[in-house]
């Protein structure tokens, strides 16, 4: 090859290299061209929060089927009571309020219906009779004596994951019988509008005592279905 | 040491396995601990009224009705199946809101809520389903607020083993107001120390005879009663529900030396609608000096009152003796245990003074005896 000839094969070589990297930049920097703007917006949407109750164990996670044990009773002649504790650490009450509720909540306890009765199969007593100091049938349309009081006061109210939530504002209910149509729910936390908007809390502690009517036949898997409420004010 | 090639390439290799696994799990978004969040909202509140993003007002006439809809926000990271149902309001213990159960049919403000057929939906994980209602009122309502429920709950079977299932679900409050003659009327009608339970407490009741509800902000200060000086002092606003009693409850304060306390309560509303009757208080200055009234006032009646200041409502003082806790009733202890020995010592010391020689005689007496 000349030495013409190794320049213009040089210089074709640099051209087209040159030509490469403008059609390239033009392709890319075009591209930038019609889309670029002088701002860039960022978005981000925070959808807010719901207030909402729960049973959950030691690391938050949901308890599949909460259930609360009662102590075992052997079978007697006489009245007797049976007691449980609801809100464990493995299973503690849990109330989230992510900014759902700004005017206070309330936290009740109340089965599922009032005419419901702890049930083993064909053996049933009741749960809300104050008759006899709740040991005997009253004048309900059920033939069951039997009484349940929920006793919030002496529980254990802490804070949850939140950074710097209190519970401040958050009283404890008063130790109370179920008694049908006259109370069927029993009140275990009230909110008061000045407590934290944002923040969850957990409940441990509430003393669950059952009295059992005598004779009382003998059963294993006596249960009573309960539903845990919380209300946005 | 002298590698070889080989070992270079394993030992390189591990290096290299190990950084990435690092990294994995540096990039691999952690599983959240998240509850199981489902709740709802309304779905259309009201720009001039925040309330309105926690629970449904409405003020509606007779016959009127409007459209409204509720967000029910699944937060978890499963589907969820949900109820979503009207009910009637409820009364739980100590006075506080509630909503009556699915099981029972709304026969009352609850029923004025049409959800149509829509009473189950499936909400995905991380999203919310908009479910709309109507709320109509009924032509023969009467005058003043009315209470009713929107309840989402989960639709699940339940468990089967022995003892109390539990079941948990979210309320909203629907707070409905037919226009007329408004009654406004509160009255302190109890304060006593609740000691039924396993703490005792302070239980303040406030009975609402109006036609409406009342946010109240109710006060307990405690104060010695030797001196008066201040010990504490709890309260808070609270929702007091049109023909209901709503009861309060507070832990009681305990100083650390213990003694006698005095316990006065103070509950303060809105004075607008309010016709004059009454004890009566229009100024932050006479509040704090009712803080500190005289001890055995009579309750207080408000009834209804034109002044449209602030008002506030004094009830009874209750006196109790709290005991010291452990630390201080130890130091009584001892001081008292301390005291007794000086005094002891005192009197042995003093009685020794008086017969110094009576050892001395009586050793006397016994040497002569034995001679």
């Amino acid at each position: 090859m000349t030495f013409p000839q190794k320049v213009a094969s040089s210089a074709g070589a640099l051209v087209a290299i040159v030509v490469a990297i403008i059609a390239v930049a033009a392709t890319v920097g075009g591209l930038v061209y019609v889309l670029a703007s002088n701002t860039s917006s960022f978005t981000q949407n925070i959808n807010a929060g719901t207030l909402t109750t729960d049973i959950v164990d030691g690391s938050y996670a949901s308890v599949a089927s909460p259930s609360v044990p009662m102590s075992t009773l052997t079978f007697s002649f006489s009245c007797q009571t049976s007691t449980g504790s609801f809100g464990t650490s493995t299973e503690n009450i849990y109330v989230q309020n992510p900014d759902g509720a700004d005017n206070g909540w309330t936290l009740s306890l109340a089965a599922s219906a009032t005419t419901d009765l702890w049930t083993s199969g064909s053996n049933t007593y009741d749960f809300n009779d104050s008759s006899g100091s709740g040991c005997t049938d009253g004048a309900d349309a059920d033939s069951k004596g039997g009484q349940m009081t929920v006793d919030p006061s002496g529980g254990t109210l802490l804070t949850g994951q939140c950074a710097s939530c209190a519970t401040t504002g958050i009283s404890k209910g008063s130790s109370t019988p179920f008694v049908q149509d006259t109370t069927d729910s029993v009140t275990l936390l009230s909110a008061a509008a000045g407590s934290n908007d944002i923040g969850d809390w957990r409940f441990r502690g509430v003393s669950i005592s059952q009295k059992v009517p005598g004779e009382q036949p003998a059963a294993s898997g006596y249960a009573l279905n309960m539903v845990l409420s919380v209300v946005a004010l | 040491m002298v590698l070889t090639a080989s070992v270079r390439r394993t030992r390189h290799a591990i290096i290299g396995l190990v950084a990435i696994l690092g990294l994995v799990g540096i990039l691999v978004p952690q599983a959240s601990q998240a509850v199981a969040g489902l709740g709802a909202r309304p779905a259309y509140p009201l720009k001039n009224d925040p309330h309105t993003e926690s629970i449904f007002i409405h003020t509606l006439s007779p016959g009127a009705s409007v459209g409204e809809g509720v967000n029910v926000i699944n937060s978890s990271d499963t589907d969820r199946k949900v109820l979503v149902y009207a009910t009637d309001s409820a009364v739980s213990s100590d006075g506080a809101f509630t909503c009556a159960q699915r099981s029972e049919k709304p026969d009352s403000v609850g029923a004025w809520l049409d959800f149509g057929d829509k009473r189950e939906v499936t909400v995905a994980s991380h999203s919310t389903v908009l479910v709309p209602f109507t709320i109509k009122v009924p032509d023969n309502a009467t005058v003043g607020e009315h209470e009713a429920c929107v309840v989402v709950e989960e639709s699940k079977a339940q468990s089967t083993s022995a003892g109390i299932h539990i079941t948990t679900r979210s309320g909203i409050r629907v707070s409905i107001t037919v226009p007329g003659d408004v009654k406004r009327s509160l009255e302190i009608t109890d304060m006593h120390i609740d000691r039924t339970g396993a703490e005792p407490l302070v239980s303040l009741t406030v009975t609402n005879g109006g036609n409406v509800s009342e946010d109240l902000v109710a006060n307990v200060v405690t104060r010695r009663a030797l001196f008066g000086n201040g010990l504490h002092k709890d309260g808070g606003q609270f929702l007091s529900l049109s023909g209901e009693a709503l009861t309060m409850n507070f832990p009681i304060a305990r100083p650390r030396w213990g003694g006698w306390v005095k316990i006065s309560s103070l509950v303060e509303i809105d004075g607008s609608g309010y016709t004059a009757k009454g004890d009566k208080v229009t100024d932050s200055s006479q509040i704090d000096r009712l803080e500190g009234a005289d001890f055995g006032e009579p309750l207080v009646t408000m009834k209804p009152w034109d002044d449209k200041d602030e008002l506030a409502l004094r009830g009874p003082v209750v006196s109790m003796f709290v005991m010291p806790d452990a630390v201080a009733l130890s130091i009584y202890s001892a001081s008292l245990i301390a005291i007794i020995l000086l005094v002891a010592l005192f009197l042995i010391v003093r009685h020794y003074r008086k017969h110094p020689n009576r050892k001395g005689k009586a050793k006397a007496a016994k040497s002569t005896k034995s001679k």
